[in-house]
């Protein structure tokens, strides 16, 4: 410190703005973080790969899969395996991220706040055997950190043992990105891995939320954007606008136990009910709406479900769709 | 081997401040004599001072010269090259800091603390936690989003990222309105060593007076034998300035920090250090009488002006405090240390201004708008090395009410605007939700009619714990806010 000298400092200094002026040209040379897409242009859609290709037997795939009566892992293959199994969603080398709920970042499973751990880690371990080059699971809760929901709801301990990534979302990686869908907001700060991610998977578990309405695949998209809460001045229809926006390959519902009343925090187990469903499919729309009967309810009954569909995201109405139902349990 | 030893110890200290550590404090005699004093409750954590005082009574000041997060930084940043030469100031002043020590004991003695804001380990963890950190944090951020730009840096960034969020670096920024306040301070004692090298270690620091109490009878001291040739090179080595030449070279044990330096610059190595068996020379400065009568006055006149508090009687309705904290331990309990500060994860504790009066200066205060607190967190609790916030087991914290959520219907989106909104009963965390939803066909301002639902608050089962405040989409000043209990 002591000879530390005038001409030192200033040699340091410039130094420091040439490096922050290279760096500075360096990302002028890199492609722009933002595309300012205009409304008719081409929505970037997961590449969900004809039947075909995928080298399994061409038969036409149930719109939903419905599976019950067994263990977390048992369900996921089983409901998976009906739509086609992984390998029609992941290829060898794939970028692959799981969106769970962690919601709270506060309950343990059982309280059904957050996904499933097992269903989780399930879901990794399909995705590797399909070859997948990395899978991720990340979420950002809406109260504490990912930290504590990873590890209060068990799922960084199952995934990490089946192979999987926690990465627990970065600051500076909510990019201001376009929805040129969207009807109400038209742009929001979006993950940027979740953008391009080779495939995205939903996962969501089914919880009751405020007095009418229901979390599901499309609310569960809330946890890969910032500043969720201001999504409430208009939230069904932003809700929609962002399922236009982000598109997972395949949304799987987790109702191994589901949340009833007093969501979407829950603190009680009086609250939870458990029926070991999974409920999987391509469509958020149409899994969504099927998810609704879980709690006695219609599709027409939570709001964004209408308007996603009015938005042609996907269909409601479940006399359209081919739901194929399996009970493990006989 | 000093330097290394400072290093290791400051090291040491920024592991403590970033894990919340309650040991920390345990660590700083003066901060823990006090409270003793105020609250009559002796902590275990004590003992870990009880440690140092005994090193003290060994050797003397080393703490200062060797230990001392704040000393090391005085040290780092010692604006020697800058410094104008041969300023030697009067050696009265060094009483200053007796003064402080002994107002600091007196208004303990009167269950006060307000003065331990002058103890430097309390102020580093506070300018560290509420300026240091917060803006190292924004310079990272800055950096990691201007290097994300390069593609080749996306990966390694976001596996720095993730392996320095959240055990170093917050995951969402934490903002501490005051945090420039304190670091104005801490500019401010930095640049006093401008004036002469170590200014506050030699004249303000309480703890250092401490310390050099202890020094006074301490075992290890320097000598100067009989072969001095007065050259006074140890004299412009000392960075404490106690040697002087018109006193033969001699030193004050009570303002040695035990650098060694003396040592090194001797040329006839005539300076060592070694044992002592009588209690060190008495000088001017030191605290008999005149200081010591000051220092109870200063101490008792402050504890009473810091009662004096125009808004008591009505107190703030946001004066919130942590989980299970009283006000009565804010001024008696509390030693400012700020680890609380540290230690909430949403950055809700912020330290107080005047809510409650300068008498609890720079206590934990919850402000909901920047942070929230946390349902399954008691992380003060646990942190608070004093029990000035109690350490809660969580099932005990979960139900501690430390305030009741109001709505302001004027401002509420469905009630004032007919806009739909429900984040506070969404967000609200207890098991049976303090925010009750009423279905409500309300006309709206251009006569359009619109079925939505409203909020209202369930006191009995509300906590207080601010989510909804944090959370409420209103721009500004939240329509749902948390007030303290008496206003209910």
């Amino acid at each position: 410190m002591q000879d530390f000298s005038r001409r030192d400092f200033l040699r340091y200094a410039l130094a420091g703005v040439g490096a922050l002026l290279a760096a500075k040209f360096i990302s002028a040379c890199a492609s722009p973080q933002t595309t300012h897409v205009t409304p008719q242009d081409a929505i970037p859609v997961p590449a969900i790969p004809p039947v075909e290709e995928t080298g399994l037997p061409a038969t036409k795939y149930p719109d939903i899969a419905v599976v019950r009566g067994g263990e977390p892992e048992a369900l996921a293959r089983e409901a998976v395996d009906l739509l086609g199994g992984m390998k029609r969603f992941v290829k060898k080398g794939d970028n692959v991220i799981i969106k769970p709920n962690i919601g709270p970042a506060m309950r343990t499973y059982e309280y059904a706040a957050t996904t499933n751990p097992w269903l989780v880690a399930a879901v990794v371990k399909m995705c590797m055997e399909a070859g997948a080059g990395r899978v991720r699971v990340m979420d950002k809760p809406f109260s504490g950190t990912a930290e504590s929901g990873f590890v209060n709801s068990g799922i960084r301990e199952h995934v990490e043992k089946a192979g999987g990534e926690i990465e627990l979302m970065s600051r500076f990686k909510f990019v201001s990105t376009d929805i040129p869908q969207g009807k109400d907001i038209r742009k929001w700060d979006i993950y940027e891995d979740i953008l391009k991610a080779d495939v995205l998977i939903n996962m969501p578990i089914a919880k009751q939320h405020g007095s009418s309405r229901l979390t599901l695949g499309m609310k569960n998209l809330m946890g890969t954007i910032n500043s969720a809460q201001m999504f409430h001045m208009n939230l069904h229809q932003r809700i929609a606008d962002l399922a236009s926006r982000v598109k997972p390959s395949l949304t799987i519902v987790d109702a191994i136990r589901i949340l009833t009343a007093n969501g979407p925090t829950g603190d009680n187990l009086r609250d939870v009910k458990k029926l070991d469903t999974v409920i999987a499919g391509t469509d958020i729309v149409a899994v969504d709406s099927y998810a609704t009967s879980l709690f006695g309810l219609k599709p027409a009954d939570v709001p964004y479900i209408g308007i996603a569909e009015s938005m042609g995201l996907g269909t409601s109405e479940l006399g359209k769709l081919e739901i194929k139902e399996v009970d493990l349990a006989g | 081997m000093r330097s290394a030893v400072q290093i290791a110890a400051f090291f040491g200290f920024i592991a403590l401040f970033l894990n919340a550590s309650h040991v920390l404090m345990g660590l700083d005699p003066l901060a823990m004599l006090a409270n003793l004093i105020s609250s009559h409750r002796f902590e275990q954590l004590s003992l870990a001072a009880l440690i140092l005082i005994a090193l003290a009574l060994i050797f003397g000041r080393a703490w200062c010269g060797w230990l001392c997060p704040m000393g090391t930084m005085l040290e780092w940043i010692s604006f020697n090259k800058w410094r104008p030469k041969n300023v030697r100031l009067p050696d009265s002043w060094r009483s200053v800091k007796y003064v402080i020590l002994i107002a600091i004991i007196a208004a303990a003695v009167l269950s006060n603390l307000t003065l331990l804001i002058f103890d430097p380990l309390t102020i580093m963890v506070r300018t560290f936690a509420t300026a240091v950190w917060p803006a190292l944090d924004f310079i990272i951020n800055a950096s990691e989003s201007a290097l994300n730009n390069v593609p080749a840096f996306q990966e390694p960034l976001a596996r720095f990222d993730n392996a320095i969020r959240p055990s170093l670096l917050p995951t969402d920024p934490l903002y501490y309105s005051s945090g420039w306040i304190f670091a104005a301070i801490f500019a401010g004692i930095l640049l006093l060593n401008l004036v002469t090298e170590r200014f506050w270690c030699r004249y303000i620091c309480p703890l250092g007076a401490l310390y050099g109490l202890a020094g006074k009878v301490s075992l290890v001291r320097r000598r100067v034998n009989e072969s001095c040739i007065k050259c006074k090179l140890c004299e412009d080595a000392c960075p404490t300035g106690t040697i002087s030449r018109d006193k033969d070279c001699s030193s004050d044990p009570g303002e040695c920090i035990m650098c060694l330096k003396c040592m090194d610059s001797c040329p006839c190595s005539t300076s060592d250090f070694g044992p002592a068996s009588s209690p060190a020379k008495f000088n001017s400065y030191d605290p008999v009488r005149r200081q010591l009568f000051l220092g109870l006055g200063a101490g008792v006149l402050l504890a009473v002006l810091f009662k004096f508090n125009p808004f008591s009687g009505r107190r703030s309705p946001y004066l919130i405090r942590p989980p299970g904290a009283g006000e009565e331990d804010m001024t008696a309990k509390c030693i400012r240390c700020g680890q609380c500060i540290k230690a909430c994860p949403t950055g809700a504790i912020q330290p107080s201004q005047m809510e409650a009066g300068s008498e609890t200066l720079w206590t934990p205060l919850l402000v909901m708008r920047t942070g929230f607190c946390q349902y399954s967190c008691n992380a003060c609790g646990q942190t608070c090395p004093v029990a000035a916030i109690p350490g809660l087991p969580l099932s005990e914290k979960k139900v501690t009410v430390i305030g009741r959520a109001l709505i302001d219907r004027d401002r509420c989106l469905p009630w004032a605007k007919g806009t739909p909104c429900i984040v506070c009963e969404e967000m609200c965390p207890v098991p049976y939700k303090a925010v009750l939803l009423r279905n409500a066909e309300v006309t709206k301002e251009d006569g359009s009619s619109v079925t939505l639902q409203r909020p209202t608050v369930l006191a009995a089962r509300c906590i207080g714990c601010g989510l909804c405040e944090y959370k409420c989409p209103v721009e500004g000043e939240s329509a749902i806010r948390v007030r303290a209990l008496e206003y209910d």
